[in-house]
């Protein structure tokens, strides 16, 4: 049988009547629906990505051992080796944090089609529709999926069928960019590169991808745009949930160069801060540019802060309002 | 793959023959008019194409149709087209150089698919964001501000001294004041993108709600077929009315006949396999035609929905309303502009002008 065969009929035509489902059930709004869509495949795929997650935190511990075998061995064989061996000891697959991934490109595809499909962009889309849709017939002879085409392609202020240069299309490209670019960098804060070469392919990475989809966006349409932005931010809701930021910090966002400028006048405003009695230790003045220099120190900074606010204040730093909810306690 | 295609926009403008002269689009975006054909091939004579437009002068700087949709409307001398990129133009029929009062296109800046409509002096233009454009037929100019239908707009608005009729996809049928632009009626009859057709007074209106809608417009757009005119797919062609018939096509290739006065089903033939159908049928020498999607055009009995035979063009789908010529050739439009002859009694069907 023919792949594209296969690919329609159990891929692609079930989920364009179940985009038109999902419409119905989200009041008509198709940009609900792509939301729906997105959290629940989000959940479907939830199980492959604790397991891509559970790979990336057992690399980032192995990260000292790896680091330790970069050193200790010159010769490109033995450290190749020595690393798979440290993998297998360890039970830690090195592709095991691909499998999402990999998931995530045909469900991509998929939803392309399914996306161009059911906004009927041109009134040929929509003709051509009308016949990848299920003939269900409801108590009365109701076809509720034919009857709930063509579907409204608005959503919010935003066109959702617009292609090229138009502002729904410019939107989502911006915010496609923008939390793929952040993805890649909170991902990546984990683990530090094993060689300069890593670390050029993590920046390449960092840049390419998201520039790579949010020109996508431009070329398909905007529809997929909300897809890809929404699949992306629950990615990093999940990651900072489960894994965390690693090193990654907000301020890690600007550029070195304005960081640079900015940090002097942080630094004073934080000296003065200290004078004035406030609850700054040593730590918390650490800037930003340092903090990106360690492994985790993000991390350290969290449970840092957490800290203070739990059993490690200072007893003469309490507020008046805890001490007062103690009192009564006792 | 299937839907190769869809996402781009070719338009599917119908040819239109005016003072002896077809116009037609047969190249994406281009309107070009040629003279009546008489023979049996258009491609046989050289000299038939009087002109092209945008023509790739000075004047037609600028000019970007992108694809016709909306079949060119022609009164007085005068064809007014309407691009799906939104610009409108009107073009002297016997050079196809534009109406120099115009000054040029008028850009609506929305796309259009739905054919416009002319009453009196008012070109009455309704686009895809679901807005209904008025200008001055004579020079171009609005003659008021748009008024908002909502939901895209695909199906020509119809007009008479009434008001204007307009029908979109979001499921609402309209009556609007031609001047005032206020509402005078709607009713909710399921999406519309098919072109209604008006005839004494009813206006009969393919519907995605599986019916052929009859809505008198002398009463407020009262129903007239109440239990009438149903069918088991989406109805987007414009029914055929002839004699005491209407005939109707559903987007699945079902022909049904259907009784003028009740809407009371004569009979249906059911589609061997789901075509996709968007051409309105033609009745010609006691033959009625349709063309889908996938190529085929199919001859019937219009007594008894016999199927006398179905042809193939191989590698070419229909979307565009059938044209008879005073000389009774009965011609069908493919996707690419190309036209085709189809003798009604054997079904033989023959390139008549090639798209180039």
């Amino acid at each position: 049988m023919p792949i594209g065969f296969l690919w329609q009929t159990f891929l692609e035509t079930p989920l364009i009547n179940f985009m038109v489902l999902l419409t119905v059930v989200s009041f008509g709004s198709y940009g609900l629906a792509i939301l729906l869509f997105t959290f629940i495949t989000r959940v479907i795929t939830f199980p492959l990505t604790m397991r891509t997650m559970r790979s990336t935190r057992a690399m980032s511990e192995l990260q000292p051992q790896l680091q330790e075998i970069q050193k200790k061995y010159s010769d490109p064989r033995r450290r190749s080796e020595e690393t798979m061996k440290l993998y297998r000891e360890s039970g830690v697959n090195p592709i095991g944090c691909l499998g999402s991934q990999l998931l995530q490109f045909p469900l991509f595809i998929a939803m392309y089609q399914v996306i161009r499909t059911t906004l009927g962009g041109t009134p040929e889309g929509v003709l051509y529709l009308e016949s990848r849709i299920y003939d269900f017939d409801m108590l009365g002879g109701t076809q509720f999926l034919h009857d709930s085409v063509p579907l409204s392609t608005n959503f919010l202020f935003l066109d959702l069928s617009s292609t090229g240069y138009s502002p729904t299309s410019i939107t989502f490209m911006l915010l496609v960019f923008a939390s793929m670019w952040l993805q890649q960098r909170i991902s990546t804060s984990r683990t530090k590169p094993a060689s300069d070469q890593q670390q050029q392919m993590n920046q390449m990475m960092q840049w390419m991808m998201p520039v790579m989809f949010a020109w996508f966006v431009v070329v398909v349409p905007a529809g997929l745009g909300l897809y890809w932005t929404a699949t992306t931010i629950i990615g990093i809701v999940l990651h900072w949930i489960f894994l965390g930021p690693g090193d990654f910090t907000w301020g890690s966002i600007v550029p070195q160069q304005l960081r640079a400028r900015l940090v002097p006048a942080a630094a004073t405003a934080s000296a003065s801060t200290n004078k004035s009695g406030a609850l700054l230790d040593g730590a918390d003045a650490t800037t930003e540019q340092e903090s990106s220099d360690g492994a985790n120190s993000g991390d350290q900074r969290r449970r840092r802060r957490r800290s203070r606010r739990t059993g490690a204040q200072q007893p003469g730093s309490q507020s008046r309002s805890s001490r007062r909810r103690r009192r009564q306690r006792r | 793959m299937a839907c190769a295609g869809i996402a781009n926009p070719n338009g599917w403008a119908s040819p239109v023959v005016e003072e002896g002269i077809l116009v037609t689009q047969i190249d994406e975006g281009e309107l070009s008019a040629f003279t009546t054909p008489t023979g049996d091939s258009l491609a046989l004579n050289p000299t038939a194409r009087l002109w092209t437009y945008p023509g790739g002068t000075d004047d037609d700087d600028g000019v970007d149709l992108k694809a016709i949709y909306a079949t060119p409307l022609i009164d007085g001398g005068i064809v007014y087209v309407a691009g799906y990129s939104g610009q409108v133009v009107a073009l002297t029929l016997q050079n196809g150089r534009p109406v120099t009062s115009w000054g040029g296109p008028v850009d609506i800046a929305e796309r259009i698919v739905a054919t416009p409509a002319l009453h009196g002096d008012v070109l009455y233009i309704a686009t895809e964001v679901g807005r209904l454009h008025r200008l001055d037929a004579s020079n171009g100019t609005r003659v008021a501000t748009p008024v908002d239908i909502g939901g895209r707009i695909w199906a020509a608005p119809y007009a008479d001294a009434r008001g204007v009729y307009v029908a979109g996809i979001d499921r609402d049928f309209v009556a609007i004041d031609g001047s005032s632009g206020q509402s005078r009626w709607s009713r909710d009859i399921g999406a519309v993108a098919g072109d209604p057709i008006a005839v004494g007074g009813l206006l009969y209106v393919p519907a995605f709600d599986r019916r052929v809608h009859v809505l008198d417009l002398t009463a407020d757009g009262a129903e007239r077929w109440p239990d009438g005119g149903r069918g088991d797919a989406w109805f987007w062609s414009s029914p055929l009315i002839e004699g005491n018939t209407v005939y109707a096509v559903a987007v699945d290739g079902s022909v049904y006949a259907f009784d003028r006065d009740t809407g009371a089903l004569r009979w249906r033939t059911i589609a061997a396999s789901s075509d996709e159908v968007r051409a309105a049928p033609v009745l010609q020498s006691n033959v009625l035609m349709i063309a889908t999607r996938d190529g085929d055009i199919r001859g019937f009995n219009p007594t008894n929905g016999t199927l006398l035979w179905v042809e193939h063009v191989s590698g070419e789908r229909f979307y565009a309303d059938p044209l008879v010529l005073e000389s009774g050739l009965v011609i069908f439009t493919d996707e690419d502009g190309g036209l085709w002859r189809v003798d009604p009694s054997s079904g033989n069907t023959q390139p008549f002008l090639e798209s180039s």
